[in-house]
């Protein structure tokens, strides 16, 4: 949820999802349970776009995205669909049956997959376990104001 | 007229004592006996035909060592033929060695460009289905909607039966040159198997049980003219045409059937009511789009390499078509199928017309996926397809 927290990192933004990284690497054995992964993943919040990388057990790079750098695939939604995402993680530690990223985009009404090719969007599936951790670990994470 | 000749007339099996003096007076041994070791292997000069290399120094990566590493280091390209042996690539061969001819030898019959490191993904995302699944966490579900689940899961191990089953008897025919596609298909009848055991316990787990079995695999060794003459029951699956050689068997099943059934694991991710059956789908899912990365990789390789690259194209057009015609009636549109997702879908039975229509979201879903795969591996069959735009219903 939106929080004025002290800790709270606006959202969305680069620094944000910096921070999954590094609570993702602070928990490296259970990615590493998870196995490899190695994808590049546009994340578009409304107009703000990321790319994050992943590689070998886990996030690897985090960075701002204009959409010309290549990425596998990407998953956009809205900042709102995007925060009640995270705010059901925040609430519950993490996604709840309705809020899974497969769900969202298979659903497809809020949250798209889009890729340029089959076999990048391919890799959404088959590093589906890892990519769910990475967001869930949003429930350490307190969203600010952007 | 003479009497027939018994079995144990024709070898006479030796005694474990006359066979332990036989083989004590044979050469070697004798040999040793004197104190002359063979030390043949031991001599050998690398790449003199009796040892393979030396000096071999393979770096592990940050995952580990893998065989990308090895490959790195060993630096021989792989041959587009692979040479009449059981020997491991790189070895050298004892002088008596016999030759062996291996059904499959080329490069291009089963080749991938992924292939390698599919291989180690899938031995890095290994997990287990005792352990590794929240099962402590399973909640009920309404009777219908468990009832549901059942009859899907019992659809699903019987396809994961089917995936096995066609795809292990094809491990003795690859060239051991190409172990990659040995160790691949080999892992991945280890991920069907589990596949299996998953949907099993989960079948077994929530207070429902196993549901009906519908005709999918009859069916499958049905199809063809092997069916019509020798009866049903005495029919083997290599005698169907879908699975008559390996580019046939990867297309029908890593692009049309697991292509289909990555979607079903996705539409089972997102029908789960409980984190369970997320996670379970979940899992599934990243093996299933693996399996499927193999078969669409492979499909461009072929068709990139194959010797008559036309020829190949229209074969598995053709093929293509049987495919998608049979998985379309007995899968897609088949009522245990079709309504158990629905009644999942709908939240209950009262509510599967809404079910259905969410069915056939899912559907149209695949097939776009699917001809975008094929597309990109260099085979358009967007005008060709079988597989309707919509379900008719
Ligand atoms: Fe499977
Ligand atoms: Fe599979």
């Amino acid at each position: 949820m939106t929080t004025d927290r002290a800790d709270a990192i606006s959202f969305p933004s680069t620094p944000w999802f910096r921070a999954l990284a590094d609570a993702a690497s602070a928990d490296e054995p259970r990615y590493r349970r998870l196995g490899v992964v190695e994808i590049t993943l546009g994340v578009n919040v409304g107009e703000q776009g990321y790319r994050i990388t992943f590689e070998d057990f886990g996030c690897t790079r985090v960075e701002d995205w204009d959409g010309s750098a290549p990425v596998d695939c990407s998953v956009s939604a809205d900042p709102s669909d995007w925060r009640e995402l995270i705010e059901h993680i925040q609430k519950r530690g993490s996604a709840d049956p309705e809020h899974t990223l497969n769900s969202l985009v298979l659903a497809g009404d809020r949250f798209a997959l889009t890729g340029d090719e089959q076999l990048g969007i391919d890799r959404f599936y088959r590093f589906n376990a890892s990519l769910q951790a990475f967001f869930e670990e949003a429930h350490s994470v307190p969203m600010g104001q952007a | 007229m003479a009497s027939p000749i018994r079995t144990s007339e024709k070898i006479r099996i030796p005694t474990p004592e006359e066979f332990a003096t036989a083989v004590a007076s044979r050469p070697y041994p004798t040999q040793l006996r004197k104190g002359d070791a063979d030390l043949t292997w031991f001599n050998a000069k690398p790449g003199d035909g009796v040892w393979g290399s030396w000096g071999v120094k393979a770096t592990p990566s940050r995952r580990g060592l893998t065989l990308m590493d090895c490959e790195a280091a060993e630096g021989t390209p792989v041959a587009e033929v692979g040479p009449a042996s059981v020997a491991p690539r790189g070895a050298g061969s004892e002088p008596s060695l016999l030759p062996r001819e291996w059904d499959i030898n080329d490069k291009w019959d089963v080749w991938a460009e992924n292939l390698t490191s599919l291989y180690e993904e899938g031995c890095s995302r290994q997990w287990c289905a005792t352990q590794d699944i929240d099962w402590h966490k399973l909640e009920m579900l309404p009777p219908d909607l468990e009832r549901a689940l059942c009859q899907y899961n019992t659809f699903l191990t019987m396809g994961e039966y089917l995936a096995t089953d066609v795809l292990a008897p094809w491990l003795p025919q690859f060239n051991t040159y190409f172990h990659e596609i040995k160790l691949f298909i080999a892992a991945q009848a280890n991920d069907e198997a589990r596949h299996t055991e998953v949907f099993r316990k989960r079948i077994l787990a929530n207070g429902g049980g196993l549901g009906m079995t519908i005709n999918l695999g009859n069916a499958l060794v049905g199809m063809g003219d092997a069916a019509q003459s020798q009866g049903l029951g005495k029919v083997k699956f290599h005698e169907n045409p879908l699975f008559s050689t390996w580019n046939h068997v990867s297309y029908a099943i890593h692009v049309v059937f697991e292509g289909a059934i990555l979607s079903m694991f996705r539409f089972g991710e997102f029908l789960g009511k409980t984190d369970v059956d997320k996670q379970i789908f979940r899992m599934v899912m990243q093996d299933e789009a693996r399996h499927v990365a193999y078969g669409s990789m492979h499909l461009k390789y072929l068709i990139e390499h194959a010797p008559d690259r036309e020829a190949k194209i229209k074969e598995i057009h053709a093929l293509a078509t049987q495919a998608e015609m049979f998985f379309l009636e007995l899968f897609f549109l088949h009522p245990a199928t079709v309504e158990s997702c629905a009644v999942l879908a709908g939240n209950g039975v009262d509510n599967i017309g809404e079910g259905l229509e969410i069915y056939k979201s899912l559907y149209r879903k695949m097939r776009a996926e699917y001809l975008s795969r094929i597309g990109r591996a260099g085979l358009d069959r967007s005008e060709l397809c079988m597989f309707p735009a919509e379900l008719p219903f």
